[in-house]
C-alpha cells in the first residue's frame, strides 16, 4: 500500500500561487482591522496608564488584563472556542471569512501591547512640552505621542506582521485556507513531502522578506 | 505661591511632595531653587507651569490664581511662562526649526509667522545654519539652544528651567548660562532656575532658594549668601575649604568679601593691627560676574575681638573669628555691609 505519493514540484506549485494569494489576502485584512482597532484603543490604554495624559487607575487595571487574557489563550483553542460567534457574524466558520475574526482576535493583543510599549519609549517630557504649550490631549497625541513613537512601533511591526503569518498558517487547521491549509491537508494529512517542502520555503520567504522591509523602514525612519 | 503638593500613590503610602510653602518669585530676577533629588524643587517647578494642581494652597502668576483655574484657562495663562525641560526634550522626528515652531503651532499661529518667528529665534540662539537639522545630528549644548529657542517662542514673561544644564560639560554650561544671562538682559524675562548645580547658581542667580526633604529650608540674594558662611546656602555658594591650623598663640579669622577690595588690604590689616598675619587659606569664586572669596587668617589671640573687627570694617572686610582661644561671644560681632 503506498501510504505517500509525492506531487510533483510543479503541480505542488499549482497549488501553492492560490493558496499564497489567500494568505495575503487574509494578512491584509487582519492587519488593517488590527491596526483600525488596535492603535487607538493601545493609544487610550497607555495614556490611562500612570505614564498617561489622563491616568485612571481602574480603568487601565481591567483593560490591561483583559489585553493579557486575550494574549495568554494559545491561538489553537481561541479559534475553537469562538467558532459559534464567527458562525454569527461572517455566516461561516471556514475559509477566509471564518478565520478573518479568530486572527483578528489573535493578533490584537500583541498589536496592543507593541504599539503601547512604543508609546511608553517616548519620553514624558516631550508630551508636556505641548502640554505647557497649550496643547489638548487629543493634540498632544496627534502631534507629539504618534509622531514620536512611529520608529519603535515600526520596529516592532516586523514581528507583529510575521506573527500574523504565523497565525495565518496556524488557521489552516480549522480550514482557513491559505498556505498553511495546504501544508496541513497535503503536507501533513498525505505526507506529501513536495508541498510540504514548498509550503515551508514559502513561508520562511515571507517572514524574512517582511524582515528585511521591515528593517528598511525603520532605518529611514530613525534618522 | 503659597502651596503643598501631595502625591496619593495606590497601594502606597501618601508622598509629600511639597511641604506646605510660600515662596514669592521676583520679577524682572534670576531664581534658583536648589536642592537634591527628591527636595520638592521639580515640584515647585510643576506647581508653576500648570502641569500639577497644587493639593493645598494656591498659586498665582501675575495675581491671577491659576490653582484653580479650568482647563482652557489655566493653558492662557501659563502661557506666559516658557519652559526648558531637563535633557532638551526635543521632537526626535522634527527639525530644529520644527521643533522652535512647535509651541507657535499648538496655538494656531500660521505657518508663515511661525517660521518666521522659529528662524530669528534661532539666529539668536546661534543655530542658523542648523535649522534642518534633526535632533539626533546636534550635540548636548545645540539640543539645548534648540530648547531655549523652543522655550522663548511664545513670547513669554518668564523662563523656568529644569536642570537645563544636566548633562552638559562645563564649557557648554558656560555658554549656555550666557546666553540665558544675555536673553534675560535683552527680553526682561524673570527665570527660575531650578537646579542642583552650584556653578549655575553662581554664574546666573540673584537669589537662590533651598529646598530639602519637600520643604524650603532658606532663601537669600546670592551675594549676601556668599557673604553669610554660616548659612546653608553660604556653604553651598562657597564650599568650606581645607585650611592650616592657627599657628600657637594666634586665633583663626575668617575674612569674606563679597565686592571689589583692593590686593593690599592685608598688609593694610596687618598694619593697623600691628601684627603679622599669615594666610591659613581660603576660596575665591566669581557670583554673578564679581569676586567673591573668603580666607582664614591667623590672628595673635592676644588682640580683642572688637578692635580686630574694626579693623577690617575700615577696609570693608567683614572679619569672624573661627575657632581658637577666641572668646564665645565674639562670634556674634555682626557688620554691616
Amino acid at each position: 500500500m503506498i501510504l505517500a505519493q509525492n506531487t510533483s514540484l510543479q503541480d505542488a506549485l499549482t497549488l501553492f500561487w492560490p493558496a499564497l494569494l489567500q494568505t495575503f489576502q487574509m494578512a491584509a485584512i487582519v492587519l488593517a482591522l488590527t491596526t483600525v482597532i488596535g492603535v487607538p484603543f493601545a493609544t487610550y490604554l497607555f495614556n490611562v496608564s500612570p505614564f498617561g495624559l489622563f491616568p485612571r487607575y481602574h480603568v487601565y487595571t481591567v483593560l490591561s488584563w483583559l489585553v493579557s487574557l486575550g494574549r495568554s489563550v494559545p491561538f489553537l483553542v481561541l479559534m475553537a472556542a469562538i467558532v459559534p460567534y464567527t458562525r454569527a457574524l461572517m455566516g461561516t466558520g471556514i475559509g477566509v471569512r471564518g478565520a478573518i475574526v479568530p486572527l483578528t482576535l489573535g493578533a490584537l493583543p500583541v498589536v496592543v501591547r507593541l504599539v503601547e510599549s512604543a508609546l511608553r519609549s517616548v519620553p514624558p517630557e516631550i508630551s508636556e512640552v505641548a502640554q505647557v504649550s497649550g496643547a489638548s490631549r487629543l493634540r498632544t497625541i496627534l502631534v507629539v505621542q504618534w509622531p514620536e513613537a512611529v520608529p519603535a512601533i515600526m520596529t516592532s511591526s516586523t514581528i507583529a506582521v510575521i506573527g500574523v503569518f504565523e497565525l495565518i498558517a496556524v488557521a489552516g487547521v480549522i480550514g482557513a485556507g491559505g498556505i498553511g491549509y495546504l501544508a496541513i491537508s497535503f503536507g501533513y494529512n498525505r505526507f506529501d513531502n513536495t508541498v510540504m517542502l514548498v509550503t515551508v520555503v514559502g513561508l520562511a520567504a515571507i517572514a524574512i522578506t517582511i524582515q528585511l522591509v521591515g528593517d528598511v523602514f525603520a532605518r529611514i525612519l530613525r534618522k | 505661591m503659597s502651596a503643598g503638593k501631595t502625591y496619593y500613590p495606590r497601594g502606597r503610602s501618601p508622598v509629600v511632595a511639597l511641604k506646605p510653602t510660600t515662596l514669592d518669585i521676583p520679577a524682572g530676577e534670576v531664581t534658583a531653587i536648589l536642592g537634591e533629588s527628591g527636595a520638592g524643587k521639580t515640584t515647585v517647578g510643576r506647581l508653576v507651569n500648570g502641569l500639577t494642581r497644587p493639593t493645598t494652597g494656591s498659586v498665582s502668576i501675575d495675581g491671577v490664581d491659576i490653582s484653580r483655574l479650568p482647563h482652557k484657562k489655566l493653558i492662557d495663562a501659563t502661557r506666559k511662562i516658557g519652559v526648558i525641560f531637563q535633557g532638551s526634550a526635543l521632537l526626535s522626528r522634527r527639525t530644529a526649526l520644527e521643533n522652535v515652531e512647535l509651541p507657535l503651532q499648538i496655538s494656531g499661529a500660521g505657518r508663515a509667522a511661525r517660521r518666521a518667528r522659529a528662524r530669528e529665534l534661532l539666529a539668536r540662539v546661534g543655530l542658523e545654519e542648523k535649522a534642518g537639522a534633526y535632533p539626533s545630528q546636534l550635540s548636548g549644548g545645540q539640543k539645548q539652544r534648540v530648547a531655549i529657542a523652543r522655550a522663548l517662542s511664545a513670547r513669554p514673561d518668564y523662563l523656568l528651567a529644569d536642570e537645563a544644564t544636566s548633562g552638559l560639560d562645563s564649557e557648554t554650561t558656560r555658554s549656555i548660562l550666557r546666553l540665558l544671562r544675555e536673553l534675560r538682559d535683552d527680553l526682561r524675562l524673570t527665570v527660575v532656575l531650578i537646579t542642583h548645580e552650584m556653578d549655575v547658581v553662581r554664574e546666573l542667580a540673584d537669589r537662590a532658594v533651598l529646598f530639602e526633604g519637600g520643604a524650603l529650608v532658606e532663601q537669600a540674594a546670592v551675594s549676601d549668601a556668599a557673604r553669610t558662611p554660616d548659612s546653608r546656602l553660604g556653604r553651598l555658594v562657597l564650599p568650606p575649604v581645607n585650611i592650616a591650623p592657627a599657628p600657637p598663640g594666634t586665633t583663626t579669622w575668617e575674612v569674606g568679601y563679597a565686592r571689589e577690595v583692593a590686593l593690599d588690604w592685608l598688609p593694610e590689616l596687618s598694619a593697623r593691627l600691628d601684627a603679622r598675619i599669615p594666610l591659613l587659606g581660603g576660596i575665591s569664586e566669581v557670583i554673578n560676574g564679581h569676586p567673591v572669596s573668603r580666607l582664614y587668617l591667623a590672628i595673635p589671640s592676644g588682640l580683642p575681638a572688637q578692635a580686630v573687627a574694626g579693623a577690617g570694617e575700615a577696609l570693608g572686610l567683614v572679619l569672624l573669628p573661627r575657632g581658637g582661644d577666641a572668646p564665645a561671644d565674639s562670634r556674634k560681632v555682626t557688620l554691616a555691609r
